[in-house]
């Protein structure tokens, strides 16, 4: 099977398909303010007419290179293309100041070739050990993971917890709309037609994420970068680079290790993978200042979350962050639908995308190497000009969903709920996560309660729905007791 | 205002909303008399989960409230001169922000009508203009990307366009 996943991968089309999103990715994160969550978004609906295995390696190949291509503005223009190259900022544009910076965008390229290889290769050996587990899971199970990764996801972001899950049950919401999965009644449509489907997940995710984004960027329209640093010919022998390898396996083992929980992400493993690099070097004082060390440890965590933020994804069907949620809405729109039962069924799919993403990390190499200059001269483009074409991509994207202007319209309305709902500080992740995981959610509470003759006693009569249920209710009710007691005493 | 109390005001909101939702689920779906598990049981969980979160978020800022009140007097406060500098600043940002999202609309209420060759030249120069784009190379960029778009979702892609 391993032979016929690597045949069906070395075709032109796939290669071709790979460089192209990997370029594409890496532009886009390498652009300050577009992320790769929007890329994502923006390149679902180009996947429509694509073979199954081009659109799933576009989509990887986008994630891949704009976590990449974020460490380009950082170490350049001191400004983070994404949230995930902010620790590369530290060191990156302090070497590039000195005059090195073709040595920090060499190291940035080789750490984060490293971590994403690691990554993979995790995926590869722990993917399979994870389903299998997972298999003995039925519907109260899958119930209680699905509660359990909502309440981590709302409390991880930073925020605050409550905020997060009131989004988690606005997108849950938005999934009951339309057709009832489990008796086909239609249902909360409003009397609109175009609701009979439900809710499109693709137009949804574009408002959420690209329109969203879009609006918040006409406010620093104006906003000054900075000048852009010129690349040198410095550069870091191999020598050099596996002089670090301790601190490059330690990241990449941080990265994937908060790669595979939810609601974490790159951003929070490269800063770890930052202050632990920090914290056991013997010159802890030359971090900030320009020191190569500091540039390795970021750039290698957080490429390592790209392969590892798909375990949880691919094994259990739970999407660790925003950018996995569309990766499973995409694969679900394949027909791939991402969980144990893939590792039995669909077995090929799973090999497809590790091998897949050991290729696009020496793919994402080799164009780090030979196109940076270009990749440095595109993040030129003014912001004034990206708004525009962005938005004919979302309008054009959401309308080629399904040729419906309803899905359009959906996309605004969405766009418009969560720049007003970020304003008040609102996180939009549970929200997506939500809406791809509300149907699994609500059949597999329903089938649950069928089982067990309405009596919501099956949920906690089973370790593992009574251990996933047990600790979304401490995350939920943790924050008050905590508040609480400081409150008393103060 | 304080964020404690922008968000005690906030969970009031979203605890109506689930009143709201809970009351006009009936109202727009079909139940079966007598069964628990119809159609309308897993969006009225949702709306009674919006409730009780709101009730635990109410009761979490009310403590912050609490907590704020009583160390207060060691909290610096704005000049009225920075805070109303401020906000006419993120009122013209926001203006921006506005405007951007009519003109999407528009768009996409003229998509349709006048396919997407008028539609997106009128949307693409009405975003450059509003966002005081005067160099002509910016609007030859611009349209050069959008009949790119065109023809790749037309071309390669078969979607077919209005």
């Amino acid at each position: 099977m391993i032979k016929d996943v690597i045949i069906n991968l070395f075709t032109f089309e796939h290669l071709l398909i790979i460089n192209i999103g990997l370029a594409a990715g890496i532009i886009v994160g390498a652009l300050p303010g577009l992320t790769a969550t929007m890329a994502i978004a923006l390149l679902v609906p180009i996947t429509y007419s694509f073979s199954s295995t081009a659109g799933v390696l576009l989509l990887l190949a986008v994630y891949a290179g704009a976590i990449y291509g974020g460490s380009i503005t950082a170490i350049l223009i001191k400004t983070p293309g994404t949230p995930s190259a902010a620790a590369t900022v530290l060191d990156g544009y302090e070497m590039a100041a000195k005059g090195q910076a073709g040595a920090a965008l060499d190291m940035a390229l080789n750490a984060s070739e490293f971590g994403g290889i690691f990554s993979a290769l995790l995926l590869i050996f722990v993917a399979p050990l994870l389903a299998k587990m997972a298999l003995k899971f039925g519907p109260p199970e899958y119930f209680a993971l699905g509660i359990f990764g909502l309440s981590v996801i709302s409390s991880v972001g930073g925020g605050s917890v409550y905020k997060g899950l009131l989004m988690g049950m606005l997108g849950l919401f938005a999934t009951t709309i339309g057709m009832d999965p489990i008796n086909g009644i239609v249902r909360l449509t409003f009397g609109i037609d175009a609701l009979w489907n439900g809710i499109n997940v693709i137009p949804a995710m574009i408002g959420l994420f690209a329109i969203s984004e879009i609006m918040q960027k006409t406010k620093t329209i104006y906003d000054n970068f900075g000048e852009i640093l010129k690349v040198d010919k410095s550069k870091v022998s191999l020598k050099e680079f596996f002089s670090y390898w301790k601190t490059l396996i330690k990241s990449s083992m941080i990265g994937s290790f908060i790669g595979a929980i939810p609601g974490t992400g790159a951003a929070i493993a490269a800063f770890m993978a930052y202050n632990e690099a920090k914290r056991s070097s013997k010159t802890p004082e030359k971090f900030g200042t320009g020191f190569i060390e500091g540039v390795a440890a970021p750039e290698a965590a957080n490429n390592a979350v790209t392969g590892s933020a798909m375990i949880p994804l691919l094994t259990l069907g739970i999407p660790g962050d925003s950018v996995t949620a569309i990766l499973m809405g995409a694969l679900i729109m394949k027909g791939i639908v991402p969980g144990p039962q893939l590792f039995v069924e669909n077995k090929e799919w799973v090999y497809l995308i590790m091998i897949g993403f050991i290729l696009i990390n020496i793919f994402m190499y080799l164009q780090g190497k030979l196109f940076i200059k270009a990749f440095v001269n595109i993040t030129k483009l003014p912001t004034t000009i990206l708004i525009p074409i962005l938005t004919v991509l979302c309008v054009v994207g959401s309308f080629a969903v399904s040729n419906n202007i309803s899905d359009v319209f959906i996309m605004l309305i969405f766009g418009l709920l969560a720049y007003v709902l970020m304003k008040f500080k609102f996180p939009i992740t549970p929200m997506v996560i939500a809406i791809v995981l509300g149907p699994l959610v609500e059949q597999n509470l329903r089938r649950s309660l069928i089982i067990s003759e309405g009596t919501a006693s099956i949920f906690f009569t089973r370790p593992i729905s009574l251990v996933f249920l047990a600790l979304s209710i401490f995350i939920v009710i943790y924050p008050l007791f905590k508040r609480l007691i400081k409150t008393m005493k103060a | 205002m304080r964020q404690s109390k922008r968000d005690m005001i906030l969970a009031t909101s979203f605890f109506l909303l689930g009143v709201v939702l809970y009351l006009i689920i009936p109202i727009f779906t079909p139940g079966k008399p007598g069964v628990l598990l119809d159609s309308r049981f897993f969006p009225q969980v949702i709306a009674i989960a919006i409730m009780g979160i709101s009730v635990l978020m109410f009761a979490n800022n009310y403590l912050i409230h609490l907590h704020d009140k009583r160390t207060a007097a060691s909290q610096p406060t704005q000049s009225p001169q920075t805070i109303a500098k401020t906000s006419a600043s993120d009122w013209l940002n926001e203006r921006r922000a506005f405007i951007l999202l009519g003109i999407i609309l528009l768009y996409a209420l003229l998509f349709k009508p006048l396919g997407f060759i008028i539609s997106t030249a009128l949307a693409t120069t009405g975003i450059l203009f509003a966002l005081k784009v005067r160099k002509i190379g910016s609007y030859v960029i611009v349209y050069a990307f959008s009949a790119m778009i065109y023809l790749i979702f037309k071309f390669v892609l078969y979607v077919r366009l209005p």
